[in-house]
């Protein structure tokens, strides 16, 4: 064998590229290689299930959002509906003082 | 020579932003150009060079062609990486898979002392293809009805390899290596949370790069329409290390005293 002066190649850190378990290139075998190890073969169904949960989780969001922007146009319609604010108490003092008054 | 000695009170908190690497695996000697053996040989499947018959220097095709002056060495002058490679993809599928493009860049002497470079795959055709003036060498790895590539694979144990060409028109580009295993080789072993962690990143580095040329015996190669050109048939094999890690950024924070 020859050895051959040459640079090493580095390619510096780089973010991983990730690819879901149906974009598997020919010849490479798609299933994991130990069906025994459950792990392994729930990973491709675990990352699906990520996204699947934060798709959802991003949509709840947004209907609560939408829910409470139509509670506000309705609010803003009919201000008459709109919950009246509750009448301040008078202190107790003052009461007392026109008790005493009379 | 006095230093002041410092205080715990006089430390401060510092912030440190590094990489932690998760895992790290070495392939060395790892051959990274060559044929599978025939399937009516034993061991099939397993690795042999790659059988290049490089044209003799004056040959012409003819159906009694002249045999020319045949090679005496083979020389790598460069391996070149094309921009962009290597990549390392996670896979649905719990693996990790290291790709990259190259070309080859031969030196070679003949008998009668002269010299030519040769680029690989641009100047490689299919043994028993029409001949063409830019073609320099031909190879087993190339169908020779219609110029598509055959890919060499290799696979043991969940540690899949595979080599083909990537066509560019009518020519070849480049030969493009990929090696795919289980995630689990890593040394230590990474967690599935920390492989969906979203700063995960990789670096791969390809070293100690080494060659085996054998230079076997004169061949009078099928070059198409009843012709044949007198060729050389030399046993050419790539071997190197590469190392693969994967790390994901921190933000430590120490208590201690700055030196700046």
């Amino acid at each position: 064998m020859k050895d051959f002066l040459c640079s090493d190649i580095n390619t510096g850190w780089k973010p991983v590229t990730r690819e879901d378990g149906l974009n598997t290139p020919v010849g490479e075998n798609l299933h994991p290689d130990n069906p025994n190890d459950n792990d392994q073969a729930q990973y491709g169904l675990l990352m699906v299930d990520t996204h699947i949960r934060e798709i959802l989780r991003m949509l709840g969001e947004i209907q609560r959002e939408i829910n409470s922007m139509k509670q506000l146009m309705i609010d803003m319609k009919n201000p008459g509906t709109a919950p009246k604010k509750k009448k301040k108490l008078k202190p107790h003092k003052n009461r007392l003082a026109r008790k005493l008054t009379i | 020579m006095s230093e002041s000695v410092n205080s715990v009170y006089d430390w401060q908190q510092i912030e440190i932003f590094t990489r932690q690497i998760l895992g790290k695996k070495v392939f060395r000697d790892i051959c990274t150009f060559w044929q599978d053996k025939p399937d009516n040989q034993p061991d099939q499947g397993t690795k042999q060079p790659m059988r290049l018959y490089i044209i003799n220097d004056g040959a012409c095709p003819g159906t009694s062609p002249s045999s020319g002056s045949a090679v005496k060495c083979v020389k790598l002058c460069k391996r070149a990486v094309l921009p962009d490679y290597p990549k390392n993809t996670i896979t649905g599928t719990k693996k990790s898979r290291i790709s990259y493009r190259y070309c080859l860049i031969l030196l070679v002497e003949y008998e009668n002392g002269e010299f030519k470079v040769i680029t690989l795959p641009r100047q490689l055709s299919a043994l028993g293809s029409h001949y063409s003036g830019s073609v320099m060498a031909f190879c087993e790895m190339i169908t020779p009805d219609e110029k598509t590539p055959i890919p060499q694979s290799n696979n043991t144990a969940g540690f899949c390899e595979k080599l083909t060409l990537i066509t560019e028109g009518s020519t070849f580009s480049a030969f493009d290596y990929m090696m795919t295993f289980p995630i689990n080789t890593f040394e230590p072993g990474i967690s599935s949370v920390d492989l969906e962690n979203p700063t995960l990143q990789s670096t791969i580095l390809l070293s100690n790069l080494r060659y085996e040329s054998d230079v076997a015996e004169p061949f009078l190669a099928p070059a198409g329409e009843a012709n044949f050109i007198w060729t050389t048939a030399v046993d050419f094999m790539l071997y190197e290390d590469i190392t693969i890690k994967l790390g994901v950024d921190q933000d430590i924070v120490v208590q201690g005293l700055s030196e700046l």
